[in-house]
């Protein structure tokens, strides 16, 4: 499991590495404006190939660039017809804990605050991010919360399975 | 939980402390315990010998709202019959409330004696309920399903058989995340129950179990599923385990609700917790950092004795720069004094303590500014 | 290391150009505003400011014979700067677009100046003397996306433009009255103005920084596909080559003779290109030495992954281990937008350079007694 987590995340650095070329360029549609073009989409001439990277069939990363705007979506849920009983509540923890992130999405900086759809979590890191931070610190950040997003979802599971035991126990304790 | 027990702690400590009074003292004091229970208890200064007591408890029926407020014959028989060394029970009970008892320990000499009598008067509102309850099951027959209601909660079924007593509560929940922690809860309970014989056996069904087989439709639609307990003639041996397991079991739901709520929080701040350490790492990221308006503290401080090293005129707000050109006028004036003959004024220079520069307040507000909308969400999303 | 000098001016540095006596410096902190450094025994000084752009400057030229300044920025105007006295005077010349201004060149007879738009067109503006103005000619057609980058042919007609649509052409900019008809043009026609005069379309995707080399022989360009095209011979035959690079795509070159080229770009470390006797151009190394190198295996995914983003496939080795990505250690820290060269030795060939980059350092690069280079 842990194998293919390392995998994935390698792929997904090298990936952002050729990507994030980010240069300054202003809108060609509106005069005076400068645009993410990756979220105009209208002059497809300055968009590039998006790359889709999948882990597994639940999760996957779409990377979709432009010439001065960066999109990362994420997937880590699993789709609400196949989900398995014992799925579920990973998969209520991820959702939440994702929407969480999202809402506060202004202290991430280079966070989305709606999710593209289809997609579980959005980043979009333009120009102006590129000239303000290192680019390798950038990318460390990207792997690291796609690491983290995953840890803490397992983590918040044990623990929410270990409080119902505990709780479970001093229930029946009760009775004694 | 304290709220989970059946004595009334509350109780028993103010009647210990009117008791051990110096001087008699009028009381009139109402509180509210955990599970709509009211009390009521008043003792004027001219008689100080008689407390009146009395209790409101939520209903145990048939239906969701009851008719009738009053405590059955037996009910009130049985509490006669409990507590008849110390009190008696006055007809018609205090305006609002469903039994009211009017105690008096004089009769009893040993302070030992005393204490027991009050522990036992902190538990009756398990009596009552109790009696209640065993009242309710006595009409079923030898066998049987009744629907009952408890305090205005969901409804819950007791299905009685031969050897046991299955009461069975069909759980329902509002939201997912709420399913999701009950289904968990309802697991863990169900594997648990080897391990605890005194505790009734609990399981769990998606599907109504067949005891309510013949029950209407509306009842039984549950997203969460049947929980049921096996209650056996082993748990409800004895008045006091008699009345210990029907508490515990009458509480139940509340119970769940309260697991889950409790979880819910947890998690909420754990997220808070991953949320804040996330957000150091892209703090770290930054290049310069004028253009971060949320940054840590520690970073902060560390930069700022960088800069002050390298370069005075650099400071930012021109509060700063004022205190730091007093600074300067200080520094140079201590370190300007070291000619022998001026001794008064370098005492007074050196009395001046050397003010440290305050941290700029911004970062703090903008810092609780966040901590204040994380926790605004969460009691939004309750 | 090969760099002379490294100075901080600002955070980020957006273009930068130098005095003809090279004692001073002009270049945009990435804002409306020019700053103009001036170089006082030890140490740089801030000369003036020159703000009467709207929005960032996104291309500054400085003309070594007439000593003027020409700015442009995504405001959509240009304006011409002298100097009188001690202060900066502008002039504003009239572009006709109406989209954001991208870059500026000033020819090589510096009687006319080049300026690329976002409006996917060209204008080519020159000094009408009766009326005392500067007056823009457009070249509208041909383009389909914004042009990037621009270079004047030694002929002081040709003007070479790269654009967002990946390709690059040559264009003539013959004006009547301003340009002689030249014994220099091979053709029996004189190429009217805005004639195209060749198409290279050798990109995929989009292609920055195009130059002449001395002779006006060479074409050089840079794909963001992490390419750089050379091309012989663009007016009569063209004879092109592609050297596929190894790691980030480049934003400028600079010819530093016929046979050799530095590029600049994502990699924060200029890179030295040479064509040898057959004329067979190849990357020689690295001009600045970085203490970490990157591992091979790191370097063929990225190439995998920079072939997944422009439509081509390679192939590629996985690696295990997630390396936490390396700074780069080096004279700049991010990406290097332009280069311009400093001084000329007496053999035509460029001793000195520099470049500018994001991290708003500007760094002198001596190449004289680093590098051999191939004439």
């Amino acid at each position: 499991m842990a194998n293919t987590l390392r995998l994935y995340l390698t792929c997904i650095r090298n990936t952002l590495e050729a990507a994030m070329c980010l240069q300054n360029f202003p809108c060609q549609e509106v005069e005076r404006h400068n645009k993410p073009e990756v979220e105009l989409k209208t002059s497809l001439e300055l968009l590039l190939n998006p790359v889709l990277i999948c882990r597994n069939e639940a999760e996957k990363c779409l990377i979709e660039t432009s010439i001065n705007s960066i999109r990362i979506s994420m997937k880590v849920t699993i789709c609400h017809l196949e989900v398995k009983q014992a799925d579920e509540l990973e998969n209520i923890l991820a959702k939440k804990f994702l929407r969480f992130l999202s809402m506060r999405a202004e202290a991430f900086q280079v966070l989305r605050r709606k999710p593209v759809q289809g997609y579980d979590i959005s980043f979009l890191i333009t120009n102006y991010h590129c000239e303000d931070m290192h680019k390798h610190k950038l990318i460390d950040f990207i792997v690291q919360f796609m690491e983290d997003i995953d840890k803490e979802i397992s983590e918040l599971k044990l623990s929410v399975n270990t409080r119902g035991r505990l709780v479970a126990t001093e229930f029946l304790k009760q009775f004694i | 939980m304290a709220f989970f027990s059946s004595g009334s702690r509350a109780l028993v400590e103010i009647l210990m402390r009117m008791q051990s009074a110096e001087r008699p003292m009028p009381v009139d004091h109402t509180f509210f315990e955990f599970g709509s229970i009211r009390y009521h208890v008043e003792a004027s200064a001219s008689d100080p010998e008689n407390v009146y007591l009395s209790i409101s408890t939520p209903s145990l029926s048939h239906e969701a709202a009851p008719s009738s407020t009053g405590l059955p014959e037996a009910t009130l028989q049985e509490t006669r019959k409990a507590y008849h060394k110390f009190a008696e029970v006055v007809e018609p009970p205090r305006e609002g409330y469903v039994l009211t008892l009017k105690l008096n320990f004089s009769g009893l000499a040993r302070p030992k004696d005393r204490v027991k009598a009050i522990n036992q008067v902190s538990l009756l509102q398990s009596v009552v309920l109790s009696s209640q309850l065993r009242d309710m099951l006595g009409c079923l027959g030898p066998s049987g399903t009744m629907k009952l209601v408890y305090s205005q909660r969901e409804p819950f079924f007791v299905s009685k058989t031969a050897e046991k007593i299955h009461a069975i509560f069909p759980m329902r929940f509002r939201d997912d995340t709420d399913l999701a922690i009950a289904t968990s809860f309802f697991q863990e309970l169900q594997d648990l129950g080897n391990s605890f014989a005194r505790a009734p056996r609990c399981s769990w069904s998606p599907i109504p179990p067949p005891e309510l087989r013949g029950e209407h439709v509306d009842r039984l639609t549950t997203n969460g599923g049947f929980v049921s307990f096996g209650v056996l003639s082993r748990h409800v041996r004895g008045k006091k385990r008699a009345a210990k397991t029907a508490w515990i079991l009458l509480n139940f739901q509340a119970y769940v609700k309260y697991h889950i709520k409790c979880t819910r929080s947890h998690i909420q701040s754990r997220m808070r917790q991953r949320l804040e350490a996330l957000t150091e790492v892209i703090q770290d990221a930054s290049l310069r950092g004028n253009h971060d308006k949320t940054r840590s503290q520690a970073v902060l401080k560390k930069r700022r004795i960088k800069r002050r090293l390298i370069s005075f005129a650099k400071a930012n707000a021109k509060l700063q720069k004022g205190f730091r050109a007093i600074l300067d006028k200080v520094k140079r004036l201590r370190l300007r004094i070291r000619v022998k003959g001026l001794d008064r004024l370098r005492r007074q220079c050196r009395c001046f303590a050397v003010p440290r520069l305050p941290v700029p307040p911004r970062t703090k507000e903008k810092e609780h500014r966040y901590h204040k909308l994380a926790s605004v969400r969460s009691r939004e999303q309750g | 290391m090969a760099a002379v000098a490294i100075h901080q001016f600002a955070e980020c540095i957006t273009c930068h150009a130098w005095s003809p006596d090279q004692s001073m410096i002009a270049f945009c902190p990435n804002n409306n505003e020019v700053h103009i450094y001036k170089f006082f025994t030890d140490k740089w000084e801030k000369l003036h400011v020159l703000s009467k752009h709207d929005q960032i400057v996104s291309g500054i030229d400085w003309s070594r014979s007439s000593n003027k300044i020409v700015t442009v920025s995504h405001d959509r105007n240009s304006y011409v700067w002298t100097q009188e006295g001690s202060d900066w005077v502008p002039t504003l010349v009239i572009l006709k677009l109406n989209r954001a201004a991208l870059c500026v060149q000033w020819s090589p007879k510096e009687n006319k100046f080049a300026v690329g738009s976002g409006a996917k067109s060209v204008c080519i503006c020159y000094y009408e003397q009766e009326n005392n103005w500067w007056i823009s000619k457009v070249i509208r057609k041909r383009h389909e996306s914004s042009v990037t980058s621009l270079a004047w042919h030694p002929n002081n007609i040709y003007l070479a433009t790269t654009s967002t649509d990946g390709k690059c052409r040559v264009f003539s900019t013959f004006i009547k009255g301003v340009d002689k008809r030249g014994s220099q043009s091979s053709t029996s026609t004189d190429p009217k103005f805005g004639e195209q005069i060749a198409q290279l379309d050798l990109s995929s995707t989009w292609v920055f920084g195009v130059r002449w080399s001395a002779s006006g022989k060479t074409l050089a360009y840079a794909g963001h596909n992490s390419m750089i095209y050379f091309v012989d011979e663009v007016e009569s035959a063209p004879a092109a080559q592609n050297l596929a690079l190894r790691d980030l795509p480049l934003r400028d070159v600079l010819f530093v003779s016929e046979r050799t080229v530095i590029g600049v770009g994502f990699d924060c470390n200029p890179m030295i290109f040479a064509a040898d006797e057959t004329g067979l151009w190849s990357f020689v190394r690295f001009f600045d030495e970085r203490k970490a190198t990157p591992s091979t295996s790191k370097a063929s995914q990225l190439s995998e992954a920079l072939g997944k983003l422009y439509g081509q496939s390679k192939q590629g080795t996985s690696s295990d281990s997630v390396e936490p990505s390396k700074p780069r250690g080096g004279a700049h820290e991010n990406c290097i937008t332009c280069i311009v060269p400093l001084t000329k030795g007496r053999d035509g060939t460029i001793k000195r350079f520099s470049t500018s980059g994001l991290d708003g350092k500007i760094v002198v690069w001596d190449l004289e007694n680093h590098f051999t280079i191939a004439k």
